[in-house]
C-alpha cells in the first residue's frame, strides 16, 4: 500500500476502476498544508479533503478505455438484479463512491459543485445499514465530501463518528488528526491537540499511522502555542526535528515533503522563544535534553527571527548563550562572527572593536579553540583572521602613533599592535600580506623599544620568504630596519653582563652580514659592510676583516670607505704577521688616504714595520743575508719612517753577523751620520771598532774606541775601552797614538796588575821600536816591579812576563860583561869585569827567580856560561910582558887559581840546571848545559849512546 | 787461550803427521819441487837482504835504502829491511820517519831489542826520558844479554835522571857482558858510586 500519499499528492486521478480490484481500493489523499498567500505560513491550515482514490497498485491494471461512466452503468444494470441485501450495499457503497469520484472531478475541473448525490448515497447507506461493519469507509468518504463542500461542522461530525465508532478502523488515525486539523481550524485548540496527542500516541502503539506523527507533533505544538503553553510547544517542536532532522543541520537536507514544515517549525520555535526567555530558555532547553544535530538551527533561526524583527541585542544574546553552551562548536566562531555582523547592522559600533578582539583571542592561532577546530571551520576562522587582525592591528597601530604625547597609552596600543601584527604572522606565514605584516611589527616593537623583538621581526621580513626575480623593497627595507634596531639596541648593552653583551655584539655582525649578504646590490650595504668590518677588528678577528674588507673593496665602495676598508686590512694583516700582504696593503691604504689625513704619519710607520717584520723573519729563520735586504729595504719604502734608523741599525748588526764587515762600517757610518741623536748610536762604536778590526782599519777601530772610552759610564768601562784602544792602535802601527793610549792607560789605571802589566809590556815593546831605550828599559822595570810589589797576586802570564823583561835586561848586562876584555893592568880590567859579572848574574838571579822555567834555565846556563868563561878569559887574558920563564910560569899557576873555581862553579850551575831533566825539563838552555857539561866535566858527561848500525837478520 | 792450545796442538800434530808420512813413502815430485823453489826463493831473499847490508856497511845508504824498500815491498812481514829503513831514516836526521819504521818493526815483532833501543835513544834525545826507560826496559825484556840497550838504560838513570844508584849495576853487568868494554867504564862505575 502507498504510504507516501496518503491526503497529499495528485489531487485528481481519472481512473476508471475495474470493477475486478473490488471496492478495497485505497484513498488518495490531497496534501496536509496549504501556504497562505503571503507566503507566511499559516498556523493550522489544512489541505484539501481529496476524494478517496485508487491505489497506484489498482491503477496499474486499469484498462484505459474503460470510463467510469461504464463502470457506473454497468454497477446500476447489476443492482436490480441482485436479491442479497449485503450484495446489494456493496454495490450501492460502490455506486456511490463512483459518483463521488464523478462529482470530485467536476469540482475540480468545473468548479461545478455536484457532490449532493454522492453525499445522499451514502448518508442513505448509513441511515438504512447502521450498524455495518464497514461504515468506517462511508464515514470517511462522507467526511471528505462534507470537506469538498464546505462543511466543516458535518465532515467533524462524521469524523468524530469514526472514531468513536470504529476504534479500530483503518481510517481511524487519520480522521483523529483530520479532527485535529478542523478542531485547530475553529480555534478548539485544546481539543485538537488531543486529537493530535490520540494520533501520536496510536503512532507508538501502531506504525498504520506513522505518516502523520511528524504532522501531528507539528500540530500539537501550535495548538499548544495557541493555547499559551509555549514551554511544552517547544518539546513539541523538537518531536518533530528528532524525527526530520536525525542527523543532518541544514534544512535542506530535510526529506522534501517537511521542507516547509520545518521551515514553518523553526519560525514557531521561535515565536514561542519570544514569549519565554528568550535565548535564555533556548540555552536552558538544550541544557535539558542535551546537545541536538538541529540544534544550531534552532539558535540560528531564532536569531534570525529577532534580526528580521529588528530585536539586534535579542539577536546577539541567543548568538552569545549558543556560544556559551558549545564554546568549541564549529559554529561557535560562526556565531560570533554573526554578532558582529548584528552589532554593525544594529549601528551598535562602539563594542565591535571589543568583538573583534574577542574573535581573535577566543578563535584565534593561539586559542584553544584552534587545535580543535575542523579543517572547514578553521577556514572560516582564518578567513575572518585575514581581515581581522589587520584591521585590529593597524587600528592599534594607528591610535599609538596618534597618542604620541601620552607614552602610556601609546606603549599600550603599541603592544596591542605588534601582538596582532606577529598573530598575524604566526597565523599565516606564508600569507603575500605577512611580510607587511611582519615589518609593521618590526615597526611597533620598535617604538616599544623591544629591539630583540623588532630585530626578529625585520629579520624575518628581510630574509624568511622566498621571492623570484628582483628582490621586493620591503625585504630590503626590513633588513636595513634590523641594521637600524641593532644599533640602537646596541646603546643599551653596556648595562647588560659582559658575557651577553658580547653575544649580542656577535649576533648584531650577523646582522650586518645578512644584509650585505642578501642585498648587496643596495647601496647602504657599503656601510653596514663596513660597520662590520670595523667591529671585527675591534674584536681582533683579523682573519675575518681580511675576508670582509677584501669583499668591501670588491664592492668599489666610495673612496672614503675604500681607503678606511684598505687600511683595516692593512692592520689586519699586520696582526695576522701576513708582512708581505700588509706592506702592500698599506700602500694602497697611503694612495687613497688624502694627504691631510693626520694618519698618513703612523701609516708610514705600519707600512715600514710591515717591511720591518720581513725582515725580522728572515733573521730568525737564519736567512741573514735576506733579510739585510729587507732591513734596507725599510728606508727605500719608508724613508720618512722613524722606523727606518732601527731597520738601518739591525741590518748593520746582520752585516756584523754575516762578517761582512765593510758593508756594515758602511751602514754605521751612514747612520751615524744621518741619525745623530738615535738611541743606539753610542752602541755603534763598539760594532764598529770591531769591525774596523776585522778589516784590519787598527787605528780607526781604535778611535771607535776612544769613542767608547768618551761614553763609558763607569770607571771599569771606561778603563776597558781605553785598554782595547791603545791594543788596536799599537796593531795599527800608529806609534804615537799607541803610546799615548797605552800611557794614558798605564799611568791611569796600575790595577788590575795583570793589564797594567801588558800595558807596560807594549810600551817598553813600542818604545823599543822608537829606540827609546831608557822608556824601553823603564816599563820593562815597571813589569818586573808589578810582580815584586805583591808576589803572591802575581799569575802565570805576569811571572812570566815579568820573568821575560828581567831576561830582557840580564841579556844587556851580560853584553856589558862580555863587552869587558880583560887587559893589563888585569887589576882594573878584572875589577870592572867582576862588577860586570856581578851585575849580569844578579840579573840573572833575578830572573831565575821567577820561577818560569823557560827563562830559569836560560838564566842557569847564562850564569853558569859566565862563570865559565870568566876562567876561560882568566887563562886567555893578555900577559905581562917581560916575564921571566919561571916568572911566567908562576903567573900562570896564579892564573889557574883565580880561574878554577869560576871553572867549579860554572860545572855546579850548569849541574844544576842539567838536573832540571829529572822533573822533565829538558829545554834548549838545559840541553846547553849538558853540552856545556861535556866540555866541562866530561867523565860524568860524555857518555854516548850505543847505537846498531845495522841489522843483519832478515827476521 | 785453550783454544789457541788446542789449535796449536792440532797443528803440531799434523805437521808431525806429514812428516812420519814424507818418512814412509816416497816424496810426491810436485811437493818436492814446490819445496825447492821455496827453498831457492829464500835462498835468493837471503842474499838480497845480505847484499842490501853489505851496501849499508859500505856507507852506501841510498843503495842500500832501495834494496830494503824493494825487500819491504816483496816481504811485508819481514823485520831486517824495515828495522835497517829505520837506523837509514835515523842516520838521515828524519827522526819521524825513523820512529815510524821502528814502530812498524815492534808491530811485527814485539821482541824485537834493536827496535826498542833505537826508539829509546830517539825518545831520550827528545827529553821524553820515562818513555825512553820504557822503552830500554823492553828491548832488555826481549833480549836480557842485548848489550847497547843496557848501556844506554845506565847512562839514561845516570846522568838524566839523577838515579846513579840504578845505572851502578846496569854499568856492572855491562862490564861483566861486554867482549871489550868501554875503558871510560870503571870510571863511570867509580863516579857512580861516589854519587851514590
Amino acid at each position: 500500500m502507498s504510504r507516501s500519499r496518503l491526503w497529499g499528492g495528485e489531487r485528481t486521478r481519472n481512473l476508471t476502476l475495474a470493477l475486478a480490484l473490488g471496492l478495497s481500493g485505497c484513498q488518495s489523499m490531497s496534501g496536509m498544508f496549504s501556504l497562505g498567500n503571503d507566503g507566511e505560513p499559516e498556523p493550522g491550515t489544512l489541505g484539501s479533503l481529496e476524494p478517496a482514490a485508487m491505489s497506484e497498485t489498482a491503477e496499474n491494471d486499469v484498462t484505459a478505455d474503460i470510463t467510469r461512466e461504464d463502470v457506473t452503468e454497468s454497477y446500476r444494470a447489476l443492482l436490480p438484479l441482485l436479491q442479497d441485501p449485503g450484495k446489494r450495499v456493496e454495490v450501492r457503497h460502490r455506486l456511490a463512491d463512483l459518483e463521488f469520484e464523478r462529482a470530485e472531478t467536476e469540482l475540480v475541473e468545473n468548479a461545478v459543485d455536484e457532490m449532493a448525490g454522492a453525499i445522499e448515497a451514502y448518508e442513505d447507506l448509513l441511515v438504512e445499514n447502521p450498524n455495518r461493519i464497514t461504515n468506517d469507509r462511508l464515514l470517511y468518504q462522507l467526511a471528505r465530501a462534507y470537506e469538498l463542500r464546505g462543511m466543516r461542522d458535518e465532515q467533524l461530525a462524521a469524523l468524530t463518528r469514526l472514531v468513536n465508532e470504529y476504534p479500530q478502523s483503518e481510517f481511524w488515525v487519520e480522521s483523529q488528526f483530520r479532527r485535529g486539523d478542523i478542531l485547530f481550524r475553529e480555534n478548539r485548540f485544546a481539543e485538537a491537540e488531543s486529537a493530535f496527542v490520540t494520533v501520536i500516541n496510536a503512532d507508538s502503539e501502531d506504525r498504520r499511522s506513522d505518516s502523520f506523527l511528524v504532522n501531528a507533533y507539528y500540530m500539537r505544538g501550535w495548538s499548544q502555542f495557541k493555547q499559551g503553553d509555549f514551554r511544552p510547544a517547544l518539546q513539541s517542536y523538537m518531536d518533530v526535528l528528532d524525527l526530520v532532522m536525525p542527523g543532518d543541520v541544514t534544512v535542506a537536507s530535510v526529506d522534501k515533503q517537511y521542507q516547509t514544515l520545518t521551515e514553518d517549525l523553526f519560525r514557531v520555535f521561535g515565536l514561542s522563544l519570544s514569549y519565554l526567555d528568550g535565548a535564555n530558555t533556548l540555552q536552558a532547553l538544550f541544557e535539558e535534553v542535551g546537545e541536538k544535530p538541529y540544534e544550531v538551527l534552532v539558535y540560528d533561526r531564532y536569531s534570525k527571527l529577532l534580526l528580521e524583527r529588528e530585536q539586534y541585542s535579542d539577536a546577539i544574546n541567543v548568538y552569545e548563550r549558543y556560544i556559551e553552551s558549545r564554546p568549541f562548536s564549529s559554529w561557535a566562531p560562526r556565531y560570533h562572527v554573526r554578532i558582529i555582523e548584528t552589532l554593525q547592522t544594529a549601528g551598535f559600533r562602539t563594542t565591535i572593536i571589543e568583538r573583534k578582539a574577542q574573535f581573535i583571542s577566543d578563535y584565534g592561532f593561539y586559542s584553544s579553540y584552534w587545535p580543535q577546530a575542523d579543517e572547514e571551520t578553521l577556514a572560516f576562522i582564518e578567513q575572518q583572521l585575514e581581515t581581522l587582525i589587520p584591521e585590529l592591528a593597524n587600528r592599534e597601530y594607528a591610535l599609538a602613533t596618534d597618542s604620541d604625547g601620552e607614552s602610556e597609552k601609546a606603549r599600550g596600543h603599541y603592544l596591542a599592535a605588534a601582538d596582532y601584527y606577529e598573530e598575524f604572522g604566526d597565523t599565516f606565514p606564508t600569507h603575500p600580506q605577512t611580510p607587511e605584516m611582519l615589518f609593521l611589527l618590526g615597526e611597533a616593537r620598535l617604538a616599544l623599544g623591544q629591539w630583540p623583538e623588532a630585530i626578529a621581526a625585520f629579520e624575518r621580513v628581510a630574509y624568511d620568504f622566498p621571492y623570484e626575480g628582483e628582490v621586493p623593497d620591503r625585504a630590503i627595507e626590513a633588513g636595513y630596519a634590523s641594521v637600524l634596531a641593532f644599533q640602537e639596541y646596541a646603546k643599551t648593552w653596556p648595562v647588560e653582563p659582559v658575557e651577553d653583551y658580547r653575544d649580542y655584539a656577535e649576533f648584531q655582525q650577523m646582522n650586518r652580514l645578512r644584509f650585505t649578504n642578501a642585498f648587496p646590490l643596495d647601496p647602504r650595504a657599503d656601510d653596514v659592510l663596513f660597520t662590520a668590518v670595523q667591529y671585527r677588528f675591534d674584536q681582533k678577528g683579523y682573519r675575518q676583516v681580511v675576508d670582509l674588507s677584501e669583499q668591501l673593496i670588491a664592492r668599489n665602495p666610495r673612496p672614503e670607505l675604500m681607503a678606511e676598508s684598505r687600511l683595516l686590512k692593512a692592520h689586519s694583516l699586520f696582526e695576522l704577521q701576513q708582512y708581505v700582504a700588509a706592506e702592500l696593503a698599506y700602500q694602497e691604504a697611503l694612495q687613497l688616504l688624502p694627504a691631510e689625513d693626520e694618519r698618513r704619519v703612523g701609516l708610514v710607520e705600519n707600512l715600514a714595520a710591515s717591511v720591518f717584520r720581513q725582515a725580522e723573519a728572515l733573521a730568525n729563520a737564519g736567512k741573514t743575508a735576506e733579510a739585510v735586504s729587507e732591513f734596507l729595504r725599510v728606508g727605500v719604502v719608508a724613508p720618512t719612517a722613524a722606523l727606518r734608523a732601527n731597520a738601518e741599525y739591525d741590518a748593520a748588526t746582520l752585516l756584523m753577523e754575516l762578517k761582512h764587515w765593510q758593508d756594515a762600517i758602511d751602514v754605521m757610518i751612514a747612520f751615524r751620520a744621518d741619525y745623530p741623536n738615535h738611541e743606539q748610536v753610542d752602541t755603534l762604536p763598539a760594532k764598529l771598532a770591531l769591525a774596523y778590526r776585522e778589516t784590519e782599519q787598527w787605528e780607526r777601530a781604535g778611535d771607535e774606541l776612544n769613542r767608547l772610552f768618551a761614553l763609558a759610564t763607569t770607571d771599569e768601562e771606561r778603563r776597558e775601552n781605553l785598554l782595547i784602544a791603545a791594543e788596536l792602535y799599537e796593531r795599527s802601527g800608529n806609534l804615537t797614538k799607541a803610546i799615548d793610549t797605552w800611557s794614558l792607560y798605564a799611568n791611569t789605571y796600575p790595577q788590575p796588575r795583570d793589564l797594567y802589566m801588558e800595558a807596560a809590556k807594549s810600551l817598553s815593546g813600542l818604545y823599543g821600536e822608537l829606540g827609546d831605550d831608557e822608556r824601553r828599559r823603564y816599563w820593562l822595570r815597571q813589569q818586573m816591579a808589578a810582580v815584586d810589589e805583591a808576589p803572591d797576586q802575581a799569575d802565570d802570564r805576569m811571572r812570566y812576563l815579568a820573568a821575560e823583561a828581567s831576561a830582557v835586561l840580564a841579556r844587556e848586562k851580560l853584553e856589558t860583561y862580555n863587552a869587558i876584555r880583560l887587559t893589563l893592568p888585569l887589576n882594573q880590567s878584572m875589577r870592572a869585569k867582576t862588577r860586570a859579572l856581578e851585575e849580569a848574574v844578579t840579573a840573572y838571579q833575578k830572573t831565575s827567580g821567577y820561577g818560569v822555567s823557560s827563562f830559569s834555565t836560560e838564566a842557569g846556563y847564562q850564569i853558569a856560561h859566565i862563570y865559565g868563561r870568566l876562567g876561560k878569559d882568566l887563562m886567555e887574558s893578555e900577559r905581562p910582558p917581560g916575564l921571566s920563564e919561571l916568572e911566567m910560569a908562576q903567573y900562570e899557576i896564579l892564573l889557574e887559581e883565580q880561574a878554577f873555581p869560576f871553572e867549579d862553579n860554572a860545572i855546579s850551575i850548569h849541574e844544576q840546571n842539567a838536573s832540571r831533566t829529572q822533573n822533565g825539563i829538558y829545554d834548549e838552555w838545559v840541553k846547553r848545559s849538558f853540552e856545556a857539561l861535556k866540555q866541562l866535566l866530561p867523565g860524568r858527561y860524555d857518555k854516548p849512546e850505543i847505537l846498531t848500525g845495522v841489522v843483519d837478520e832478515l827476521g | 787461550m785453550n783454544w789457541v792450545n788446542g789449535l796449536s796442538r792440532i797443528a803440531i800434530s799434523l805437521a808431525l803427521m806429514a812428516w812420519l808420512a814424507g818418512c814412509a813413502t816416497t816424496a810426491d815430485p810436485q811437493q818436492e819441487a814446490a819445496a825447492a823453489r821455496e827453498q831457492a826463493s829464500q835462498e835468493a831473499l837471503q842474499e838480497d837482504f845480505s847484499e842490501a847490508v853489505n851496501a849499508m856497511d859500505n856507507g852506501n845508504s841510498e843503495s842500500a835504502r832501495q834494496q830494503f824498500e824493494s825487500l819491504h815491498a816483496q816481504h811485508p812481514e819481514r823485520t831486517g829491511p824495515l828495522a835497517n829503513l829505520g837506523i837509514l831514516a835515523l842516520a838521515d836526521g828524519d827522526q819521524a820517519a825513523a820512529k815510524a819504521r821502528f814502530e812498524e818493526v815492534i808491530a811485527l815483532d814485539a821482541n824485537h831489542a834493536v827496535a826498542f833501543n833505537h826508539l829509546g835513544v830517539m825518545a831520550r834525545e827528545s827529553g821524553e826520558f820515562e818513555k825512553a826507560e820504557a822503552y830500554y826496559r823492553n828491548a832488555l825484556n826481549a833480549e836480557p844479554d842485548y848489550l847497547p840497550a843496557m848501556m844506554n838504560l845506565a847512562i839514561l838513570l845516570d846522568i838524566y835522571l839523577g838515579r846513579p844508584g840504578d845505572a851502578l849495576s846496569l854499568y856492572e853487568q855491562y862490564q861483566s857482558m861486554a867482549e871489550e868494554p868501554n875503558p871510560r867504564l870503571k870510571d863511570w862505575i867509580f863516579d857512580a858510586k861516589n854519587r851514590i
